[in-house]
């Protein structure tokens, strides 16, 4: 039968054109390449450095817990609805805060890869503007990601570790120390922890690297090379935040002349030097780039899914303005009363019905619509009270008055005379009162060694700076894995 | 009668087979069932020790050509007892052949083939179509669940069409799937490209009533033809065929209703109101705060809500299908279409299928068939948010929603929620309000089809090839509407997905019977597989009216985001299966595999099994045994794989951050311009999770078959885990997969079944199984004893780590545990907490009862599982004495008030942390909210009724049933959730069930006609 011949012959070969499909089983990863290709460009890297800069948004860093831990640890802030959020760190739980961990060392790993990449690109390739050569773009490049990456460090240290000079029982590990990135799994060895004077040196030598390599506000802007996109103070690192950023680190040190000078250089390289006056005081913080921003975090709602702003933002947390808000934290009475009689800063509470008659911040205001705005790490104020403290500590009362003064008169305050102790005792009141909210309290009490006050309202009384609480525990899943870790005393 | 495609393999065989034969008469006859007196087409006629046979046509009628000396007839057909009748001068033979409950002629479907149950050597596990026929699921794991020894099907939601859980024998991995690999008339079924808009399944597209079986392949010598994806075991699904003879119409239809039950009893007004107040009282805050936020409980017109009613429904359900086959002697074919939908016991909660069929095969020649099985569905699920702590979600906020306030306004509208202080519950959102007007629907086309060829080059050896794919192209809305206070402006999120999964395979088939000693039988076959996802997730804000839902027509652009995978797999197999004289049985079976998902070098993984049947009935010394119908020992061993990890886990990805869950990305770029960081630690090494499979088992029928089982033993190890091995956090990196560490899944599967009795025209049977399962991790990587709090080597791989709960001092009313050393604390350190259970059960099963008379038939089916502990998570929100601004279970008004109270409810206290002490210990949980969930639950009652032939057959019908059923009737648990069933959903996070969606009470009446 020649039909049922021909049937055979198609049935044959239609069997044989199955078997010889495609035996090809390899497949491409279409969402990413190799850290070699993705960071072979200026762009590349630069996307790696902008990375950086969104991790130190996340909730569990400034973007939230970071501003926030600082004052629910000491004594500025009350719960005032009790979601459960914040109420053991009011009341100095143990082990309530884990968190710092490894959000920071994510983005030390984004920096180590920037620093590691960076020296690759052919200088050739590399753009440049009219004003700045590719040289400088380098340079630049690399001071943000040792910039960022000393800001990581520096938030680790005041977590887990103590300032150098003020260990409990001699107790003196820092955190560990990665300079390079994590490229193939023998690159996360299990390392131990270096002394916190190691890793303060460590920060120490990065800024003033990253100082050398910046360029100042002035050069970037509309001079960044328009193939890169945006760079505009103060939402990416310049001379003047490196210098501020080292300013704070020698504070957090009790190096209070260094803490000076750099203090005074950083004030000197941004645009404008002064403070916001009295009458501007609130409204910056509902302007949406803060006036006194040195560095400041930039953030569009695109940043969060539909939930992350009624879940995690800080004017979520800090206030009921929006439907949906959670409203936990109010300002503490003794917050309130730590306020002189004329002081425009008290005008960020407001205390009405609305607010559970509460003292209720302004400070996140949520500007930017649906929970979001801006958040200011590093602003002019702090440089000021950087000064006043260091010069007030080492005797120079004179130098300590002018710059608190240019923080008082430009609060609605009068200038003040006091010296020796009780002007110490002012500028530690000023910190207090200027920064609420913004994550110093507690460290500020840490860096001294001294004992932190509680508010009456959460019945802790006084917390002994000699407390193991005092320095958290480092994540214990992390001590079990890595036997060289040592976990901090009493945990 | 069933198989029959098979029978027609054989019977084309037999055909060829048969040569020519000195012939000298004709013997003829009709063979007829002893159940009904209806002929049986398709039996095999063949003259013993003679390739001469013939088959029975449409009506059961026989004829063939004998020697003039006779001989014996050999009369078998799948299903019955196979008969020998001696012919002798007899020129008509009529026989009468009687159903065979020993089901040892049966035939279950393996892969790449088909055996008689009687010569398997490894362990399957088989479910035929009449269990699932007409039973109100939307899938067919529903309805395999509790059937079969060694299979666990748990519910992960009760969803209509909701996925559910499978589990063979255990479960071997921890961070590859432990999903059984599920085969459809030879496609493999791809896992994903279900809606996004609540829980679906990737069964989902396959209408239960067009099912003819179900194999569960439970040991390597059975599954370890499928090499690398066997490990966590193969689902072979049958649809139907077509049978030779007139068309015949099958037309049924039910309609039902679904009830919720067991569902948590809350408090009024009056009762929130008054615990509100204690605990603003107790916290040292102004009670008048607590009446102006909640409601005054001394006010006599306190009005009282009941959300849990305003949100739970009874549904309707009904399922209207149709099907016609038929066929010739070359064509047969199936054609079946089905309506099904099914609503919620919570409102907006529904999904709708539609199906279509057509499987049919065609004899192009005598040497050449050809085949199609082509199915198109379409599923439209309209989802509910469960599954979690979601305040937008109905099986959270129905239960914590205030009762003080109203869900409406006095002009009818929703309210503002809660109506005292909107915004300071439940981010303000009216659940009834959100669930009403929320749009999240699901919709998705989807064919499963396949395409075959068969080629007889010798009789004996075939040429086969195949080719299936799985498709599916779906779109999902998630409509938020303006109108919801929380999303002003309006949201709408559309997703457009789709998944390509296709497979090709060629094999080359012998078999050859030599005398009447040895059978050989081999198979060597390779095969092809790819699999294609991806997407585009888009959305829009701030809409004009809520009405207007394209994406064009809101104003503000929102990022898009797209996603893409794919894998593929190669492989080599052959099969060879050696009969000794029906004794002896031998099968070995190797398979060599590659995947994409594999380091470079290391894509490739050999996997094999051997295993070895006695089947001591056959031997002459037990002749004299006559009560022992059969009995057969087997062993078997193997080695298989299990590759269902990410698709590209070896290589180290530097990309911009995925989008999230919800479609909307987060974290994609910093001033504008985009980011680039490391996504995921690659390791270049990956290779294959391979798992050793041993068991042994006996099959027995005994009594002429009234009562018969087997018993299995199983030893199972999981190594070269496809692990997320820790890495130190401070590399900045958490984990990067390995193989590593070993899991270690034991037990036996027991299966029994019987005829209690048999009189007259009543019959009872029963059928159960249970099976045990001892689950424990054996090694972790770099010898490590524990990975944190969440595996500890010894442990089962799940388990539930809490603090030891020591109840309320009675003296204060805080909460305490046990810590360490015994001794009472208010609060829990690391050291404290412990295993305390695990979440897998240690036993689980089925029992079936069957009840006949004449045409009436009842079946009384149970199902049970035990030895599991379940962590339930709404205590967290529910039994928390009136500390946070959710309702309260009615149980917390026992809570402490006066030194000297005993009670298990801490004292009233608005935040519920009593000096710093957490009452709910948030550190870890404690065994406060665990209890055992074991339960027994009566799944099905169905009644149905047989009109009689003499009524149906004056109408011209072939068959009338109706029937009642109903599903979930009753349950026996200790579990402290709404649910046992449904307790896994939240596995890692320590938690069993948070706002899980319970399965419903079904209750159906349905009519089947067939013509």
């Amino acid at each position: 039968m020649k039909m049922k011949m021909k049937l055979n012959k198609i049935a044959i070969t239609g069997l044989f054109a199955l078997s010889l499909v495609a035996c090809d089983i390899t497949t491409v990863d279409k969402s990413a390449l190799s850290p070699a290709l993705a960071l072979n460009t200026t762009a590349g890297v630069q996307s790696a450095v902008l990375s950086t800069y969104r991790r130190t948004a996340e909730f569990d860093f400034y973007g939230q817990q970071a501003n926030l831990h600082g004052d629910a640890f000491a004594d500025n802030i009350e719960i005032v609805n009790r979601t459960g959020r914040y109420e053991q760190e009011w009341v100095n739980g143990i082990g309530v805060y884990a968190n710092r961990w490894a959000v920071s060392y994510r983005g030390i790993n984004d920096a180590n890869y920037v620093i590691e990449y960076l020296p690759k690109l052919k200088l050739s390739d590399v753009p440049s503007s009219g004003t700045i050569t590719s040289q400088q773009v380098l340079d630049h490049l690399k001071g943000e990601a040792l910039f960022l990456r000393s800001l990581f460090y520096m938030e680790l240290l005041r977590v887990y570790a103590y300032s150098p000079g003020k260990e409990v029982n001699g107790f003196n590990l820092g955190v560990i120390l990665r300079d390079t990135p994590t490229e193939v799994v023998t690159d996360a060895d299990k390392r131990a922890r270096s002394t916190n004077l190691e890793c303060y040196q460590f920060v120490e030598t990065d800024l003033l690297e990253a100082i050398n390599l910046l360029l100042p506000a002035s050069a970037i802007g509309a001079a960044w090379p328009a193939s890169l996109g945006t760079n505009t103070f103060p939402f990416r690192a310049t001379k003047a935040a490196a210098h501020a950023l080292l300013a704070r680190h020698y504070l957090n040190w009790s190096r209070f002349a260094d803490a000076d000078t750099q203090a005074t250089t950083a004030l000197t390289l941004v645009p404008t030097a002064a403070p916001v006056t009295a009458a501007g005081f609130v409204t910056a913080f509902s302007t949406a780039t803060h006036p006194e921003s040195i560095f400041e975090i930039e953030i569009r709602a695109t940043d969060w899914s539909g939930v992350d702003g009624a879940n995690n933002s800080m004017n979520s947390i800090t206030t009921n303005m929006l439907s949906g808000s959670q409203y936990v934290i109010a300002a503490s009475a003794e917050l309130i009363a730590a306020h002189e009689a004329t002081d425009v800063r008290r005008n960020l509470y407001i205390n009405t019905a609305a607010t559970l008659n509460k003292p209720q911040s302004r400070k996140w205001p949520g500007e930017k619509g649906a929970f979001v705005e801006n958040i200011p790490v590093i602003r002019r104020a702090e440089m000021y009270l950087i000064q006043a403290e260091s010069r007030a500590r080492q005797n120079n009362d004179a130098g300590a008055q002018t710059a608190v003064n240019t923080i008082r008169t430009n609060r609605g305050l009068a200038a003040t005379a006091l010296t020796g102790t009780a002007l110490v005792d002012l500028i530690m009141n000023e910190r207090r009162v200027e920064f609420a909210l913004e994550g110093f309290r507690f460290y500020d009490f840490k860096r001294l060694g001294q004992d932190i006050t509680k508010p009456a309202a959460s019945g802790v009384g006084t917390l002994s700076y000699s407390d193991f609480r005092v320095l958290q525990q480092i994540p214990n899943d992390q001590v079990l894995l890595n036997s060289s870790l040592v976990q901090n005393p009493g945990y | 009668m069933k198989k029959i495609l098979l029978v027609k393999i054989f019977s084309v065989l037999m055909l060829i087979t048969s040569v020519a034969w000195a012939q000298d008469r004709t013997v003829s006859g009709r063979v007829t069932s002893a159940d009904d007196g209806s002929g049986l087409p398709g039996v095999n006629v063949l003259l013993r020790g003679t390739e001469t046979g013939s088959i029975t046509d449409v009506d059961g009628n026989y004829r063939l050509s004998i020697p003039a000396s006779g001989g014996t007839l050999i009369f078998s057909f799948v299903g019955f007892v196979t008969q020998e009748v001696a012919v002798g001068s007899r020129a008509v033979i009529d026989v009468q052949m009687a159903s065979d409950v020993t089901q040892l002629s049966e035939v279950v479907v393996t892969g790449y083939g088909v055996q008689e149950k009687r010569t398997l050597t490894g362990s399957i596990a088989s479910v035929k179509g009449d269990v699932l026929q007409n039973v109100p699921i939307q899938s067919v794991d529903r309805g395999i669940q509790g059937r079969l020894a060694g299979v666990q099907v748990s519910s992960s939601s009760g969803q209509p069409g909701g996925a559910l859980n499978v589990r063979v024998r255990g479960i071997g991995s921890i961070n590859a799937s432990n999903d059984p690999l599920w085969i459809v008339d030879g496609v493999q079924l791809g896992r994903f490209g279900q809606s996004t808009q609540g829980s679906s399944n990737p069964l989902g597209s396959i209408n239960p009533n067009d099912i003819e079986s179900v194999e569960v392949l439970k040991d390597a010598a059975s599954s370890a033809i499928y090499g690398a994806q066997a490990a966590n075991g193969v689902i072979l699904v049958t649809t139907k065929k077509g049978k030779k003879g007139r068309t015949r119409l099958e037309v049924n239809a039910q309609y039902g209703t679904a009830q919720p039950f067991n569902l948590y009893e809350m408090m009024n007004g009056q009762q929130f109101a008054e615990m509100k107040e204690e605990a603003y009282r107790n916290a040292g805050l102004s009670v008048n705060t607590a009446y102006s936020t909640f409601g005054d409980p001394n006010d006599a017109n306190l009005e009282s809500h009941d959300w849990v009613n305003e949100m739970f429904q009874n549904g309707q359900l009904g399922t209207y299908d149709l099907s016609m086959s038929g066929g010739d002697d070359k064509t047969s074919f199936l054609f079946s279409g089905s309506y099904q939908f099914q609503e919620g016991q919570i409102i907006q909660s529904d999904w709708q299928r539609g199906t279509a069929r057509l499987n049919i095969t065609h004899k192009a020649t005598d040497k050449l068939t050809i085949g199609a099985n082509i199915s198109l569905a379409y599923q439209r699920t309209f989802g509910s948010i469960a599954n979690g702590n979601f305040v937008n979600g109905p099986f959270q906020a129905a239960f914590t929603a205030q009762p003080t306030s109203n869900p409406y306004t006095s002009q009818g509208g929703f309210s503002l929620y809660p109506t005292r202080a909107p915004g300071s519950h439940l981010f303000g959102y009216n659940i009834k309000q959100g669930v009403e007007q929320e749009v999240r629907l699901g919709r998705t086309p989807q064919t499963v089809s396949s395409f075959n060829l068969a080629y007889e080059i010798i009789p004996g050896l075939t040429l086969a090839g195949f080719a299936g794919v799985d498709a599916s192209f779906g779109t999902d809305n998630n409509q938020r509407p303006g109108t919801i206070p929380v999303f002003a402006g309006g949201q709408m999120v559309v997703v457009s997905r789709r998944t390509i999964a296709w497979n090709t395979n060629t094999t080359l088939n012998y078999s050859k019977k030599i005398g009447d000693i040895h059978q050989i039988s081999g198979l060597v076959g390779f095969e092809y597989r790819r699999e294609e996802r991806g997407g585009v997730t888009a959305s829009q804000f701030t809409y004009p009216n809520p009405a207007l839902t394209l994406l064009s027509s809101g104003a503000t652009a929102r990022p898009a985001s797209e996603f893409y995978f794919d894998n593929a797999r190669q492989g080599l197999f052959g099969q060879v299966k050696y009969a000794l004289k029906d004794r002896y049985i031998a099968d070995f079976t190797l398979r060599r595999d590659g995947s994409s998902r594999f380091g470079t070098n290391s894509k490739y993984g050999t996997f094999y099994a051997g295993s070895l049947a006695y089947r001591i009935t056959e031997e002459s010394f037990m002749d004299g045994l006559t009560w022992l119908d059969d009995l057969k020992i087997r062993v078997s061993y193997g080695k298989i794989g299990n590759s269902d990890i990410n698709d590209y886990d070896w290589f180290t990805a530097y990309g911009s951050p995925a989008a999230g869950s919800t479609g909307i990305p987060a974290g994609a770029q910093y001033l504008g311009g985009s980011i680039l960081r490391l996504a995921r630690l690659g390791n270049d090494l990956i290779s294959w999770e391979s798992e050793t499979q041993a068991s042994a088992g006996i099959d027995f029928a005994l009594f002429g078959s009234r009562l018969r089982g087997s018993f299995e033993y199983y030893n199972n190890l999981t190594e070269n885990l496809l692990f997320d091995v820790p890495l130190p956090t401070d590399s900045g990196v958490g984990s990067v997969r390995g193989n590593s560490g070993e899991v270690v899944n034991r037990g036996f599967d027991i299966e029994l079944g019987g005829v209690v009795m048999d009189k007259g025209s009543f019959k009872w049977n029963i059928t159960a199984n249970v099976s045990t399962l001892h689950n424990e991790l054996v090694s972790l990587p770099n010898n490590q004893k524990r990975i944190g709090n969440t595996l500890i080597v010894g442990e089962p791989i799940s388990f539930l780590y809490l603090f030891d709960y020591a109840g309320i001092n009675p003296a204060n009313g805080k909460a305490m545990i046990y810590d360490t050393l015994g001794n009472l604390s208010y609060s829990g350190a690391t050291r404290d907490a412990a295993v305390r259970g695990s979440n897998i059960p240690k036993y689980f099963g089925g029992l079936s009862n069957n009840f006949s008379y004449k045409g009436v038939n009842l079946e009384v089916f149970f199902q049970f599982q035990g030895g599991n502990q379940a962590f339930n998570g709404d205590l967290y929100n529910l039994y928390a004495s009136g500390s946070s601004a959710n309702n309260q279970l009615v149980s917390q008004l026992a809570r402490w008030q006066n030194p000297g109270d005993v009670t298990n409810v801490a004292r009233a206290y608005q935040g519920g942390v009593i000096d710093g002490f957490d009452q709910q210990f948030s550190t870890f949980g404690t065994t406060q909210f665990m209890s055992d969930a074991s339960y027994v639950r009566l799944k099905q009652i169905t009644l149905s009724y047989n009109l009689p032939s003499s009524i149906i057959s004056k109408m011209k019908l072939n068959k009338v049933s109706v029937f009642v059923q109903g599903l979930n009737l009753w349950t026996y648990t200790k579990f402290d959730g709404i649910d046992p069933e449904v307790v896994s959903n939240n596995n890692g996070t320590g938690v069993s069930s948070f706002g899980v969606y319970p399965v419903a009470k079904q209750f159906m009446g349905g009519i089947s006609i067939g013509l």
